[in-house]
């Protein structure tokens, strides 16, 4: 039987590499799944600490534990305390990668017995650091030895900012009144060496030997035997643990546990003051709240392509079983069971299918590399490899991918092994009704999406708010959206036959001889094309439906951030100022000194700069405070300049509103809310006024919806709700303002001809000019790029989109040569009759036209129109929380090109190979095809 | 006297692997017009071959074909299919019926194809009468017996007035009452449409049914045109 089955597979080797190529794709796609997700989740953890650190100079693992034992007071608490340190680690979960101990006494005075630093009162903190010889490099003087000094004087070393800060002498002397030693005299120590990091960057150092400025260390044991142990209810000591929990080496499947661990762990009222590890829990508050989102929307998106390679499986297995229905007869006159007949296409499609999980597997890996390297749609290109590795989750996909494929080939087995060849033969003269047919399926699922879409466009709000609280795609919209393709796409079929049937009544007299055939074989065997045209509708629709998703999502996220950035580099320069003189002394008036503005225009990168002053104000008229806001003070024709894209988000274009915001020094340019909310005019006037108290008073010269970098509505989330607040907007002329304000820090925007900051950088630190924010509009756009979120999306859609074109291709290309290939004898009879080559393709042109080319287009349709109901929706999801554009729907005709030449291309291999067939196609020979 | 069909030293040779094979060897036949001609032979013997030539389905290797005087072997592809659409029907073995067409409409479709727009409805429940099936014209071939199949495949042939029509084994597979039957239909359709017929046959039994035979073994003619 084994054999039989071997046999039978090279004689169907075309079927059977399909099968085996949906087998493949299948198991790879979903065990591609649990990779994916695995290494990018494990990508993104590992980013958001580097994130962290690079953002907080901290290391995000850093856990800190502070205690105070006063003269014996708490000091079984910090005993307690000191002990849980060692351990803490294990308690979260997490491995250890550094531990550091400063344990001191109290801040004290010392004495120095120096002569030139006589009399000078130093409060110093007597201390050790945990293991310090071997993090340290002596630069000057020695190391403090283990021992007591014979003349009872503790040795100690100092950083290099201590000693620059308290000017100690190496060999001084120094006493502290208030410290007995044990004999009960001023305790003494003595200065031996000076000392530095011995490795930079060393975890070692979280605080820094800077911070260490006050500090004096003395040897630990040293330490211990004279203030600790029984001795250490006479003193008061104050401990700081310092432990690096190694994150980076957290495993992203571990993350939720870990949080569950930290919040326990925080939550215990004893330890809540005195334990913090703040990037540690934010780190994992965040990848947790995205991790779920993410899962889920993976998932998701990527249901569409496996029930489409299922129906691909489903569609090739009844192809391949119609066309073994003489071998089936032949088996069972031979006395094979139905049991039998069943036994063998198990057999066989799980040889195949043990195939496919072999080499699917791999191909699974293959394929979240290439997602994990898109950058857009239909576009890769990011260098850095994910990390895959073979999970039991993925052989559980993989697993289940299997027995779903074996089962779903095998449905079409029951349905021909169990009838005889009669019964098949008299059911297809006779096109029946299809069961999906009889119970309107198609009229119940459009009904039911139709009622999905309506349902979920009266709760927009409410989809933004649980996207907003961190909830996923709801499945259902992107479910009835499918449902939506399906439906319609069946409800095509149902009404596909009656349009063919009223052309032919309408045409069949004058019709050609191959044209009547034509209609003729589309009419009365139209059922049997009905899957294969379902499939090209639900892949062309699809097809679209996923590139405008990828595309808007992409696009939307570009043109916010552009939005919001303003133009390619918004600077922000250090300004000197009294801030801190005054900070001591109130009454004096705070100034800036503001650095040079025209040096930017000299840098050759630069194509133009502008200076524009933002603050938070209040608005109000008169006494009444209308709401609060911001103000952009600008000079218009630098503005104008510099700012990149929407110029054209408002009524009128931005130009126009600069030219009349230059009209007049008082003019302003205020939110639109104003206007409709308090009932504003042009002309009125209004004041706004900052935080130090100035007001100064504008007339309205213009409304704006939009304005770069201006947010109308916040949305927060206030426990479970979202509260929708105003922000109003101020433009105003920054001479004007920096009158009423006087003249503070403005940020600098830069319009640049190149999109890399480095020569920014570069040009800064050749002349030594200091900022203190520099954001680039590049680097915004790379990150929403590289967000995992937009990248599976992304990465997802695309496989979708490339594995739909092939099993559209593939699947055409077979059903129509088969069907060629089945009609051969017909060819032959038609030949005979005198019908000419050409007219026997112009017949099969003609099928192809009524089903394949139909089919295609009204996909093509389906899609542009599911994609205008659903992708706004769907959008929604990715929407940032700042979304402030309106979001409009992309659609790159490039994509639909590529669709259609993909399709194009298939047609012609298929007219092609038409075209060879019939013209190698020798009558005699056809006919005799039918002879045996 | 004009015969229908002539012949003269037809050869029909086919390359096989390793040399050639002598299908036809010096065919000379006539063929008068209104007769129910019959080829005979054994399986193999070249009969088949013969008739595909002489339905322009083929091309003789070398020899002469003459249709109504005409030397149809020199005739283009284009003129052969147009030969094939006015002036032939052909009925073969195994039933050759357009599934996806009904027996009306299989009958109709060969008058769509000699171009013949006036009439048609007429003409095909004629032709289905003359073979018998007057009240099965909407039925599709599946659903049809196999001696039913083959009468409208012989209404189809008849169809459009040709003036030969091939039968190639047209009873093999039917039983022996059906082809009897369809045996007195052929020799009632060269008398009632004035048509030419020409069939082969292996059966002995049918040999006689005709006016005139010829009998081939091994590509070449045995016996001489039996007059019956």
């Amino acid at each position: 039987m084994f054999r039989f089955m071997l046999q039978k597979l090279r004689h169907k080797k075309w079927l059977a590499l399909c099968l085996l190529i949906g087998n493949i794709l299948l198991v790879a796609v979903a065990a591609g799944y649990p990779m994916y997700k695995d290494a990018s989740l494990q990508r993104m953890l590992t980013d958001e600490f580097s994130a962290y650190a690079e953002k907080n100079g901290v290391h995000p693992g850093l856990i800190t534990m502070t205690s105070v034992a006063r003269k014996g007071e708490f000091a079984e608490d910090f005993l307690a305390l000191e002990e849980y340190s060692t351990r803490v680690c294990d308690e979260l979960g997490v491995l250890e990668s550094g531990y550091v101990a400063n344990v001191s006494l109290s801040y004290a005075n010392g004495e120095s017995a120096l002569e030139r630093v006589a009399g000078a009162k130093r409060d110093l903190r007597i201390g050790t650091l945990s293991d310090l010889r071997s993090h340290s490099t002596v630069i000057s003087g020695e190391m403090y030895s283990d021992d007591l000094a014979e003349d009872g004087c503790l040795e100690a070393v100092v950083t290099e900012a201590a000693l620059v800060q308290q000017k100690f002498v190496l060999g001084e002397e120094i006493s502290f009144s208030s410290v007995k030693d044990m004999e009960g005299n001023p305790l003494r120590i003595r200065i031996t060496g000076v000392i530095k990091e011995s490795e930079e960057g060393d975890n070692y150092w979280v605080q820094s030997p800077d911070s260490y400025d006050n500090s004096v260390f003395v040897s630990e044991a040293v330490f211990n035997k004279m203030f600790r142990g029984n001795r250490m209810n006479a003193y008061s000591l104050n401990a700081t643990w310092y432990i690096i929990s190694d994150c980076y080496s957290l495993r992203q499947e571990d993350a939720t546990a870990a949080k569950e661990r930290v919040d326990g762990l925080l939550e215990l009222d004893s330890f809540s003051k005195i334990i913090t590890c703040d990037g540690y829990e934010e780190v994992l508050d965040e990848f947790v709240g995205k991790e779920k989102k993410i899962n889920a929307t993976l998932l998701i998106l990527q249901v569409p392509v496996l029930a489409l390679l299922a129906a691909f499986l489903f569609m090739i297995s009844g192809q391949m079983l119609s066309m073994e229905q003489s071998e089936i007869s032949l088996l069972k006159s031979r006395g094979a069971g139905k049991g039998q007949i069943v036994r063998l296409y198990f057999m066989q499609n799980l040889v195949l299918a043990g195939i496919a999980f072999v080499t699917g597997l791999p191909l699974g890996i293959y394929l979240c590399k290439i997602i994990g390297s898109s950058t857009a749609f239909l576009e890769f290109g990011i260098r850095r490899n994910l990390k895959v590795e073979l999970s039991g989750e993925v052989f559980l996909y993989a697993g289940v991918a299997i027995v779903v494929s074996v089962l779903l080939t095998l449905i079409p087995v029951f349905k021909y092994s169990g009838v005889s060849i009669v019964h098949v033969k008299r059911k297809k003269a006779r096109s029946e009704k299809k069961l999906w047919q009889k119970l309107y399926l198609d009229v119940i699922a459009t009904g039911v999406a139709l009622y999905g879409f309506y349902n979920f466009s009266g709760r927009l709000e409410e989809l933004t708010e649980s996207v907003l609280a961190g909830e996923p795609l709801d499945p259902l919209l992107y479910f009835s959206a499918s449902l939506f393709i399906l439906g319609v796409g069946m409800l095509f079929l149902r009404i596909q036959p009656l349009l063919i049937k009223l052309l032919f009544a309408i045409r069949k007299r004058s019709l050609s001889p191959a044209g009547y055939a034509s209609f003729l074989q589309t009419i009365r065997t139209g059922a049997k094309q009905q899957f294969v045209m379902l499939f090209l509708i639900l892949t062309v629709a699809l097809g679209i439906f996923n590139a405008t998703v990828a595309r808007t999502i992409i696009a939307n996220a570009e043109q916010n951030t552009t939005y919001l950035t303003g133009t390619n580099l918004v600077v922000q320069e250090y300004w000197r100022s009294n801030e801190a003189y005054v900070k001591n002394n109130p009454a004096t008036e705070l100034y800036y000194s503001e650095p040079e503005f025209s040096k930017y225009d000299e840098i050759p990168e630069v194509i133009s700069a502008a200076r524009v002053f933002r603050q938070d104000v209040q608005i109000k008229q008169g006494k009444e405070v209308l709401g609060t806001g911001e103000v952009f003070a600008i000079n218009t024709k630098e503005y104008g300049e510099t700012v990149v894209g929407n110029e054209s988000l408002n009524d009128h274009h931005l130009r126009e509103y600069l030219n009349v915001l230059s009209t007049n020094a008082e003019a302003v340019l205020v939110s639109d809310n104003l206007r409709v909310q308090h009932g504003k005019k042009l002309g009125d006037k209004i004041t706004y006024e900052n935080a130090e108290g100035n007001k100064i008073e504008g007339t309205i010269y213009g409304f704006l919806d939009y304005w770069t970098g201006y947010v109308p509505t916040v949305q927060e989330l206030s426990g479970e709700e979202v509260v929708t607040k105003d922000n109003y907007l101020v433009v105003a002329n920054l001479s004007q303002v920096q009158e009423g304000f006087e003249i503070r820090p403005y940020q600098v925007w830069l319009k640049t001809n190149e999109k890399d900051t480095d020569f920014f950088y570069a040009w800064a630190e050749e002349n030594n000019y200091k900022f203190t924010s520099v954001e680039s509009l590049q680097s915004n756009l790379a990150e929403i790029r590289t967000d995992t979120l937009f990248q599976g999306t992304n990465g997802i859609l695309t496989l979708s989109f490339i594995i739909i074109l092939l099993l559209c291709g593939v699947g055409y290309l077979i059903y129509w040569i088969l069907s060629i290939r089945e009609r051969e004898l017909l060819f032959g009879v038609f030949r005979a009759m005198g019908m000419r080559k050409n007219e026997i393709l112009h017949m099969l042109v003609n099928e192809q036209i009524f089903s394949g080319i139909l089919a295609i287009l009204f996909g093509g349709l389906v899609g542009v129109v599911s994609s205008k109901m659903y992708v706004p929706m769907i959008q929604i999801t990715y929407a940032a929380e700042k979304q402030v554009l309106p979001q409009t729907l992309i659609t790159d005709s490039a994509d639909m090109v590529k669709l259609f030449v993909v399709i194009a291309v298939m047609l012609c291999i298929c007219i092609a190979v038409l075209i060879r067939n019939i013209a190698a196609m020798k009558i005699t020979n056809a006919l005799k095809l039918g002879e045996d | 006297m004009e015969y229908m069909i002539e012949t003269k030293n037809l050869n029909r040779i086919f390359p096989v692997t390793g040399g050639e094979f002598h299908a036809l060897k010096d065919i000379s036949i006539q063929i008068p017009k209104k007769s129910l001609t019959i080829l005979k032979g054994r399986s193999g013997s070249g009969k088949t071959t013969l008739m595909n030539i002489l339905g322009a389905l083929d091309r003789p290797t070398t020899g002469t074909l003459l249709f109504e005087g005409q030397d149809i072997g020199a005739y283009s592809e284009k003129q052969r299919e147009l030969l094939r659409r006015k002036e032939v029907g052909f009925v073969f073995q195994s039933v050759s019926l357009i599934p996806m067409m009904s027996a009306y409409e299989n009958v109709e479709f060969s008058l769509r194809l000699a171009g013949i727009k006036e009439g048609r409805r007429e003409r095909v429940e004629e032709c289905l009468k003359l073979v018998g099936l007057g009240n099965r014209m909407e039925h599709m071939p599946q659903e049809m017996s196999g001696g039913e199949q083959q009468r409208v495949a012989i209404a189809r042939a008849l169809a459009h007035r040709p003036k030969v029509i091939f039968a190639d084994e047209p009873t093999a597979e039917l039983d022996t009452a059906t082809a009897a039957a369809v045996m007195k239909l052929f020799r009632d359709l060269v008398e009632k449409e004035d048509v030419t017929i020409i069939m082969t046959t292996h059966d002995v039994g049918l040999m006689s049914a005709g006016t005139l035979s010829y009998e081939l073994e091994d590509g070449a003619v045995k016996t001489d045109a039996v007059q019956e």
